[in-house]
């Protein structure tokens, strides 16, 4: 009995913990809002690049590894944000009604892909996703008056205040910063609890009065919501969409980031994108088979170590932390009166 | 306590991560000084080397290559010798434009040898414009990029656009008078403006033709048999071809077993590396135009470039390997005539200028960048050329003055 007694002593009360989760995300909030003043261009876009996917990853975690929900058609609202905004913008439409718009056109659309998904049970809810997000690029690669077919949309302006380096970069970052902050509120609201009720026995959650299909519904129009927002931030920083955007190996990349990262903590699948662009862009300047790279890291990490990335992080913080107080307690033992 | 360590945490956080992004951020200016330390240039080739694109890219990248070491050997550039880094962007547009950014942001590349296709070629036209970077293309040829509000001092067309190259296939439907038309063009900018090029084409023409039919497939389709029986059902008197590269191959093939050219004319991009990929499968009597029609000239110093090139690489060169060869002499000139690498400098000193080279002598339009270059069309034999695959004598005459279009308006 012992070693519980030690452990439960030295746990941090939980005012604590959430002032260093605060204080660690504000410290990595800042790092990066240095980036565009110490970076040079190239690793600027990469991080932009990183942010974008990192909010992307992140909105795609919350209903994979959060409401249990295995979407591989996230794809399609990243894309279909991305697109919204980008003809709306090259039709003369405000940047302020694009930017606005296009997330919740991306939303729309994913009310009507979960209202016929998730009829369905887990695998071929996962299949009708895959089938919508190959749909929506096939779509897009045909209506080649509309969408620019296989070319894309290259060359889309944006305001000349958003255009610079700097402001740029700080505009993204904001903005992905307080889309993840908002879903982390979700996240933890009373509706947040319902969903993890239900990844966890929806048996139950459904006998205390949890609606599972309209929670699930929800859930899928937020993270759609989120992604398409990624998906204009994309547009802010590239300045061009085409339709790989929709492709369904698109929707897969921020499942693996998830994965890299660690899908039980709210920041895993961030640095999974992180992780995982810095490989694609590292590694694949040697080799154009990084993505082998990549999957071996995932298999490994889904075998041996399903928490991830951050997930081993915390744990080894964690066994530091109560090694420590296991030395604190030993030492306050031997020094008391 | 806890919570000031918990700052300190924070703060400490944060100093590693600003380190880590300093670090990080090094590379590429170590790179960018080592370059000028080391007294090379640094130019880039971004082509798709793998997919769809591959049997036009590969040909094209040798030809620069060649054309480099030719010129390191003989001393170099304004005393530096020319470093040529080849990215293969697999035909993808995504990739391109990643690559281009590469290309000019991590390896400060003094100019840009632009892609295969043209939905690759409109990311790097943006690269162009948007980090005032010296683009050539000889290979990816809308139109849109000179003649509209695409256009950028920065982008210089070394390839028939398509306007130029329509009009050749147009000249030979009117020769032929053939007016019961179908078109098969890839379904990406090119093939849409190639189309639309040929129709306002043979209106200039005053060619009262009949569109019977249009097939937009994918660029690297996996095979065209349901567009070949849709074609065949039309019962045209000709089909004009936007397809090409492995694409053209494979309907080629497949075409034949429909027993297609005995039942329709058809005119299609037919180069040197298409018609030796099909060997005796190459169909007689279609017409075929190429963007380098190197095999036609009677120069012996091309004769010994094209016998060289065989012996590097165990095939004859290809259309491309003939433009990308001269978009690095375009350049080459440029930059002596500017004697800077600077993009704005060359890029002003290549307007208006008659570049030479072993192909003979043309000239990069002031108006709009693009070179006074010929279409080559003939009718495909049969007979092998003088190099052993089946080809077509220039014909038709589609020189530059039979194809070329006035100087945009607007600007």
């Amino acid at each position: 009995m012992q070693p519980d007694v030690r452990t439960t002593l030295v746990t941090p009360p939980r005012r604590t913990r959430n002032i260093s989760i605060v204080v660690v995300a504000v410290a990595a909030l800042i790092v990066l809002a240095l980036g565009p003043l110490v970076l040079s261009a190239s690793l600027q876009f990469l991080m932009l690049t990183m942010i974008v996917y990192a909010l992307f990853a992140v909105a795609t975690n919350f209903l994979v590894g959060f409401s249990g929900l295995l979407s591989f058609g996230q794809a399609v609202f990243f894309g279909f944000g991305a697109y919204t905004a980008a003809l709306l913008w090259t039709h003369g439409v405000p940047f302020w009604v694009g930017f606005i718009a296009a997330p919740f056109m991306a939303a729309l659309v994913a009310a009507f892909v979960a209202v016929v998904s998730l009829r369905t049970s887990r695998l071929y809810f996962a299949l009708l996703t895959l089938g919508f997000s190959q749909l929506a690029y096939e779509i897009c690669d045909a209506l080649y008056n509309f969408t620019g077919g296989e070319t894309g949309i290259p060359g889309i302006n944006i305001p000349n205040a958003l255009s610079g380096n700097m402001a740029n970069f700080e505009f993204v970052l904001l903005v992905a910063a307080v889309a993840a902050l908002a879903l982390y509120w979700v996240r933890r609201s009373s509706f947040g609890m319902a969903l993890q009720a239900i990844r966890e026995n929806p048996t139950r959650a459904e006998a205390v009065g949890i609606h599972i299909y309209w929670h699930h519904v929800l859930a899928y129009v937020i993270a759609g919501l989120v992604c398409g927002l990624a998906g204009v931030l994309y547009v802010v920083y590239q300045q061009q969409v085409s339709p790989s955007l929709l492709d369904w190996t698109t929707s897969g990349e921020p499942v693996l980031m998830a994965v890299l990262g660690g899908m039980g903590m709210y920041l895993g699948p961030a640095v999974g994108s992180f992780i995982y662009l810095f490989l694609q862009n590292y590694v694949g300047q040697f080799t154009v088979q990084w993505p082998l790279l990549v999957g071996a890291a995932v298999l490994i990490l889904v075998i041996v170590y399903p928490r991830g990335f951050v997930g081993g992080l915390a744990d080894a913080f964690g066994w530091i932390r109560r090694r420590l107080g296991a030395r604190e307690m030993v030492a306050g033992e031997g020094s008391s009166p | 306590m806890v919570l000031k360590a918990k700052v300190g945490a924070g703060v400490a956080v944060a100093l590693l991560s600003a380190g880590v992004l300093s670090a990080w951020s090094s590379p590429s200016s170590a790179r960018a000084s080592a370059r000028a330390t080391h007294g090379t240039v640094t130019i880039v080739s971004i082509r798709g080397t793998s997919g769809p694109t591959a049997s036009l890219g590969v040909p094209g990248n040798n030809g620069l290559q060649l054309a480099v070491n030719s010129l390191n050997a003989n001393g170099g550039l304004l005393g530096k010798k020319v470093k040529l880094i080849l990215l293969n962007s697999e035909g993808n547009p995504d990739l391109a434009s990643t690559l281009s950014r590469q290309a000019v942001l991590t390896d400060h590349a003094a100019a840009l040898f632009g892609s295969v296709s043209s939905s690759s070629g409109a990311y790097e036209v943006q690269a162009a414009k948007r980090y005032h970077e010296l683009v050539i293309s000889y290979t990816f040829s809308d139109a849109a990029f000179t003649r509209t509000s695409e256009y950028t001092p920065y982008f210089y067309s070394v390839v028939p656009n398509t306007d130029m190259e329509p009009m050749a296939a147009a000249l030979a439907f009117k020769k032929e008078g053939w007016t019961k038309i179908y078109t098969i063009s890839p379904n990406y900018n090119y093939g849409h403006a190639e189309v639309q090029g040929f129709l306002a084409a043979l209106k200039k023409l005053h060619v009262h033709y009949t569109l019977v039919g249009q097939q937009w497939p994918a660029l690297g389709a996996p095979n065209f048999t349901s567009n070949i029986s849709a074609i065949l059902a039309a019962h045209p008197q000709a089909v004009y071809g936007g397809i090409y590269g492995s694409d053209l191959v494979t309907f080629t093939k497949e075409a034949e077993g429909f027993g297609f050219f005995n039942k329709t004319h058809f005119a299609a991009q037919y180069g040197a590396i298409d018609l030796q990929a099909l060997g005796s499968a190459a169909p007689a009597g279609v017409v075929g135009y190429a963007r380098g029609g190197w095999w036609t000239l009677k120069s012996p110093q091309v004769k010994t470039w094209a016998k060289q090139y065989d012996k590097k690489y165990g095939t004859y060169p290809s259309s491309f390997t003939m433009l990308g060869t001269m978009a690095f002499d375009a350049w080459v000139q440029g930059v002596e005539k500017a004697h800077s690498f600077n993009s704005t400098k060359v890029s002003r000193a290549m307007a208006g200028e008659t570049v030479s080279t072993m192909f003979g002598k043309y000239t990069l339009r002031s108006c709009d960048h693009q070179a006074e270059i010929p279409e080559y069309i003939g009718v495909v034999s049969k007979k092998p050329t003088a190099y052993g695959f089946a080809g077509y004598s220039p014909t038709f005459n589609a020189s530059w003055n039979n194809i070329k279009e006035a100087c945009p308006v607007t600007r």
